[in-house]
């Protein structure tokens, strides 16, 4: 029997219905949540997801601004930005995309006032984030976790496999997993014998950044399958798992693309509407 | 051949000898003896007893050590300004909070206080934060000191499959991030693993932080594995690890005892990061 398809864009509607609640209550009290992006006129920056974000936003009622900074944009420019919008009362949320290799992303989000980091990245919220306190907690992989709970299969005790080990996906992925009691193996490019890992997995995050990844071989029969990855081939998007193959022997198995992307925008947003639920401007 | 023991007075020693040796160095440099500021509320004997060491071992190693004692009844306030008040004095270099605190005390909130520049246990969310993003900050000093027993193997671990048993936020979670950090593949078990036993076979590095005595025996244990034994229960009087020591000592590679293991490394542990703060600190 091939595998049931996660629907990332249904349970991104799901979650955006319920959103969409919480900012009426918010915009009655004279409060509407604000997001700021910033990102660089740079094909790293992934512009055209941040049009996404914009529209989202405009759906729900959430004021939304991009600041498209020429790809020139230094560091201390960035850092002037973000000490604005630290200090801008409107704005409740700040999303840096993903920069240029020149910046060290990581240095850059410690910038960002500690209450407005819907991305969760600032080593405070990390901090807490790692003794289980779980608002801001990092996006994406409340996005991955929505993802695996739509399959309605008990998490519990399940072996849950890893690969990729980053601060974005892999690390916090695996620390919530285990607050859901599941037993966790976080593996990466020094994993010797992958195979041996993913084929006991019922639970499989795929995070590699490489296609090809992850082929039928590797994954257990009924196994749910998340893939993470995004890699562009021509002009198609393809993920780390070979998604064809795969779908005959998995349970559940995410699509690329439609599968994580439109989930992450609406956890992003989840945390905004937090922020601006807790704090006052 | 039986295992070889991982012993930490000499893991312990070993790091006393790094230390001593960069310390000299650097009073000769700044004419400065770092100190450590230990917080210690309430008079309980163990608490006591875990003082004194930590004073009598930082007075052997070099460091100024200062213990700042307020009453089983202290208010939270008190313990607050205390806190400020270290952050503030410039000759101290690291702060300690022995624990437990009374009950009427906010450990979180006195946590909060401190600045993370002198957490030298690496208990503040900052810290912990850095640890997750593989940057640099103080290191929870019993994670470290469990590394540094795998170290002292002079095994490499790159690419081993490090498996810990135990998920706690002191010892199983920042130990996890630290052996992924040194390229291990990692696999963390709990209570509601299933064939706990057969995933723990696997491992090249076993650490056991479970807190129940006799869980890991033989058959948990693959030929020539480094085994770590950090779950001490109080049995009797008598301090008992989660390791069968005999049995498994037929199979491991190394094995490290109960007691004799981890306890005496942490405080060593804390003195390195007292050092680190002092560098920090005096921008050295």
């Amino acid at each position: 029997m091939p595998a049931k398809i996660i629907d990332g864009k249904q349970i991104a509607r799901e979650i955006r219905e319920h959103l969409r609640e919480e900012v009426r209550v918010l915009e009655s009290k004279g409060r509407v949540p604000g997001l700021s992006i910033v990102a660089l006129r740079s094909p790293y920056s992934r512009v055209h997801v941040a049009r996404l974000k914009e529209k989202t936003c405009r759906q729900l009622g959430i004021k939304c601004h991009i600041y498209l900074l020429p790809e020139t944009t230094t560091e201390e420019e960035i850092s002037f930005l973000i000490d604005h919008l630290n200090n801008t009362r409107d704005v409740h949320g700040i999303n840096i995309h993903p920069l240029p290799p020149r910046f060290n992303h990581t240095l850059i989000s410690q910038q960002v006032d500690p209450r407005k980091d819907v991305e969760g990245l600032h080593f405070l919220n990390l901090g807490n984030f790692f003794s289980g306190k779980l608002n801001m907690a990092p996006f994406v992989a409340q996005g991955i976790m929505k993802l695996i709970e739509s399959t309605g299969e008990p998490i519990e005790g399940k072996r849950a496999v890893i690969i990729g080990r980053s601060q974005l996906v892999g690390k916090p992925v695996s620390f919530m997993l285990l607050e859901n009691n599941a037993t966790v193996s976080v593996c990466h490019t020094h994993t010797m014998n992958l195979e041996k890992f993913t084929r006991a997995a019922d639970i499989l995050i795929v995070a590699a950044g490489h296609p090809h990844t992850v082929g039928r071989k590797m994954v257990k029969e009924g196994a749910i399958v998340i893939d993470v990855g995004v890699n562009q081939i021509g002009t198609r998007l393809v993920g780390d798992v070979d998604y064809d193959e795969v779908k005959s022997v998995a349970g559940w198995i995410t699509p690329v693309p439609g599968g994580l992307g439109p989930v992450t925008i609406a956890t992003l947003l989840h945390n905004l509407v937090e922020a601006a639920k807790i704090y006052e401007w | 051949m039986p295992a070889k023991l991982i012993k930490g007075a000499k893991v312990a020693e070993r790091i006393r000898g790094e230390i001593t040796a960069e310390l000299n160095k650097l009073r000769r440099l700044t004419g400065f003896v770092p100190k450590l500021s230990v917080m210690l509320i309430g008079e309980n004997p163990a608490s006591l007893s875990h003082v004194a060491n930590i004073e009598k071992q930082g007075e052997e190693l070099g460091f100024l050590v200062k213990i700042y004692r307020l009453p089983t009844d202290a208010h939270q306030k008190e313990v607050v300004k205390q806190i400020l008040k270290l952050n503030g004095d410039k000759d101290t270099h690291g702060i300690m909070l022995q624990l437990p605190l009374p009950g009427q005390i906010d450990e979180r909130a006195v946590t909060m206080a401190m600045d993370p520049l002198k957490d030298v246990e690496g208990v503040h969310p900052i810290n912990l934060g850095k640890l997750f993003c593989d940057e640099e900050g103080f290191i929870p000093s019993s994670a470290g000191s469990v590394m540094k027993m795998i170290e002292y193997t002079g095994q490499p671990i790159l690419g081993k499959l490090a498996v810990v048993v135990g998920r706690s936020n002191i010892m199983g979670k920042p130990l996890s991030l630290l052996l992924l950090r040194r390229n291990t593949s990692v696999t963390i078990c709990h209570t509601y693993t299933g064939n706990l036993a057969d995933i723990c076979r696997e491992a090249d590095i076993l650490v056991s932080v479970a807190g129940h005595p006799g869980l890991i025996t033989r058959d948990f244990v693959k030929p020539g594995a480094i085994v770590i034994d950090v779950g001490v229960t109080q049995i009797g009087g008598r301090l008992v690890g989660d390791v069968a020591f005999e049995e498994v000592r037929q199979i491991a590679g190394w094995l490290s005892p109960v007691p004799g293991g981890v306890g005496p490394i942490s405080i060593t542990m804390l003195f390195g990061n007292t050092l680190q703060a002092f560098k920090g600190i005096t921008e050295l």
